[in-house]
């Protein structure tokens, strides 16, 4: 596991990242817990959930303004993509390519002992491209189906009647795989893995430390280190673990 | 002369005796009854003037009691003001719950709770100076009482409608030409009659939160056969609008507590429930714009287009059926994906971490 024993931290996001990250957290957190009580109104669950968000007709309206919430976050970030530099640097690095599927592949294969190296990740690897691209399809999803429920008034009548028996159910169906693909992968990955338990405090102070980003972004690691940004770190053997990364970085360069 | 009145005496009472044998074993009235039937009530023609020019008839049709449920109850069981005869005019009202109470000796029965009349729309009225409002016995007759399994019975499931029409005309008037209506005429006693959903004794104003037909309590009320599976069988009635309205939008919202939302009688009527092929009924194809107009101002005939009552989990449900069973093995399938990643991920670190120890 990564020892942090140079004290030497990387910031791994920025305030920009880290407030829209915050929104972001907020708006789901809430719609989840809001969504799941309707969904699950029949079982004593829902009840008390509805019961702490303050009632039926309460739920709804946290939902709705959670959503617009959510909604103006994501345009925020578009903006944040298309505006800014460094928003569009990071936008670029976050981009699917054939070869996170490959580490992906490499990641499953080093476990199970069929490869002897660790795949080399950048900035962002497989874990944070899929999780940051199924999000970005979710919202889409999410927002469609929604903005059809939530504007049924004016719709009834234009659109037929099972048009919103469809758009409950996708609205309902994805809603249930977000919160498996959230408390599975990003959960996990994030905050719950061995090591990190119980979180991870980088969405608070962006702050990363450098063995940890040695460990699993190497490629990053070393192109700081090659232009200067940060001090690379002593071979000393700081623990058994990070004996074998160093050593298998070693190989590589 | 003593023997004499010895004579007398024995003679009288083997003619007492005699007489008292002969009473005893006669079909008409008989013990303390035959006092009441014999020289009064078994006249048809015995009648109080209540009013100048107005009568009352005060005959007992001895025949009808005797095969009634009292048949074997003496008069004075009921009319317990009686003390001597003869009687006061004016007698008390019958009281049915001095033996129609819980956990009586008598043996009346209880399991229909006859002591809820008290808390009814019914009593209420009465205790409110409506006289015309109904007492027990205007329901279930006075002398002439039959149980409920005989047909003949004014509170058998085929004649409550009539029972109850007496007073409730208008409605029954509307009920009549209902699919429920039309079908116990026709003899399928399975079809709701009155008592169904204004329950017998404990008939509540639809104010009442307790009442069957607030509502909050309607869904529950209709499903007590449109969810019974062997009584919709019979009419080819679905029972697929009990679940799909109680996860419905509509549903959930009533039940907490939002009631400006659509129970079943808000699209379906109550009294004049009519089959959806009906032309009239307002969930004809041809109404349903104006039947979710009374609540959506937008709906336009659009809303006829596909089925209302939609079960996704059922394939009836078509298009919505497919997409929550895409969505059901998505979710499961990346369940079982991610949680055997996770297994992986600490079956590497765990391997590593040996290989390097």
């Amino acid at each position: 596991m990564v020892t942090e024993r140079s004290g030497q931290t990387v910031e791994r996001m920025n305030r920009q990242l880290r407030i829209q990250h915050g929104l972001l957290m907020l708006s789901v957190i809430l719609l989840v817990l809001t969504g799941l009580a309707l969904l699950y109104s029949g079982s004593w669950l829902g009840q008390a959930l509805i019961t702490l968000e303050g009632g039926f007709e309460a739920r709804g309206w946290l939902h709705r303004v959670a959503a617009v919430l959510l909604i103006a976050t994501a345009i925020y970030h578009v903006g944040y993509i298309v505006f800014s530099r460094r928003g569009h640097e990071e936008f670029i690095q976050l981009l699917l390519r054939g070869s996170d599927f490959k580490d992906w592949g490499a990641m499953l294969a080093y476990d199970l002992g069929r490869r002897e190296r660790k795949p080399q990740l950048d900035r962002y690897s497989f874990r944070e491209k899929f999780q940051y691209w199924a999000f970005i399809v979710f919202c889409v999803i999410m927002t469609m189906s929604g903005v059809v429920l939530w504007a049924f008034p004016a719709l009834f009548g234009l659109l037929p009647k099972w048009t919103f028996d469809v758009a409950i159910a996708i609205h309902s169906g994805t809603g249930t795989l977000i919160v498996v693909v959230l408390t599975l992968w990003h959960l996990y990955i994030v905050h719950l893995q061995p090591g990190r338990f119980p979180m991870d405090g980088s969405f608070w102070h962006g702050q990363m430390p450098v063995e940890r980003l040695k460990e699993e972004h190497p490629l990053e690691y070393d192109r700081r280190v090659a232009e200067g940004s940060i001090q690379p770190l002593r071979s000393e053997p700081a623990s058994e673990m990070t004996e074998g990364v160093e050593d298998e970085g070693g190989e590589r360069t | 002369m003593r023997q004499i009145w010895m004579g007398v005496a024995l003679g009288s009472l083997a003619i007492g005796l005699v007489a008292l044998i002969a009473v005893a074993s006669q079909d008409e009235p008989q013990g303390s009854n035959a006092r009441c039937m014999v020289n009064c009530h078994g006249d048809p023609d015995f009648k109080d003037n209540v009013a100048p020019g107005k009568f009352r008839s005060l005959y007992v049709d001895y025949e009808a009691f005797k095969n009634s449920v009292h048949g074997d109850n003496r008069c004075t069981d009921c009319h317990t003001d009686i003390g001597s005869l003869p009687h006061d005019n004016q007698l008390a009202d019958v009281s049915c719950l001095q033996c129609h109470r819980q956990g009586n000796v008598a043996g009346a029965p209880t399991a229909r709770k006859p002591w809820q009349y008290q808390n009814s729309v019914h009593a209420q009225a009465r205790s409110q100076g409506h006289k015309d409002s109904p007492y027990c016995t205007d329901c279930h007759g006075t002398h002439n009482i039959l149980p409920a399994s005989n047909p003949k019975s004014t509170i058998a499931r085929g004649n409550i409608p009539d029972t109850c029409g007496q007073c409730h005309t208008d409605v029954y008037a509307r009920y009549a030409r209902s699919t429920h209506g039309k079908a116990v005429t026709k003899g399928n006693l399975n079809a709701a009659v009155c008592s169904d959903c204004h329950e017998e004794h404990d008939i509540l104003p639809a104010s009442n939160p307790q009442s069957s037909i607030n509502p909050q309590n309607v869904a529950h009320t209709c499903a007590e056969c449109h969810s019974d599976k062997s009584v919709m069988r019979q009419t080819d009635a679905p029972i697929q609008p009990v679940k799909s309205y109680e996860d419905s939008f509509h549903g959930i919202a009533v039940k907490f507590g939002q009631l400006q939302a659509a129970n079943c009688t808000s699209c379906h009527r109550h009294h004049l429930i009519l089959e959806r092929e009906n032309p009239n009924s307002p969930i004809n194809a041809q109404n349903l714009d104006q039947t979710c107009g009374k609540c959506h101002p937008n709906a336009t005939s659009n809303v006829a287009l596909g089925r209302v009552h939609v079960v996704p989990s059922e394939p009836s449900a078509g298009i919505v059926y497919y997409v929550a069973q895409f969505f059901k093995w998505l979710t499961l399938t990346v369940l079982a994906v991610l949680f055997v990643h996770i297994l992986i991920d600490l079956f590497g670190r765990l391997r590593h971490r040996r290989a390097e120890g």
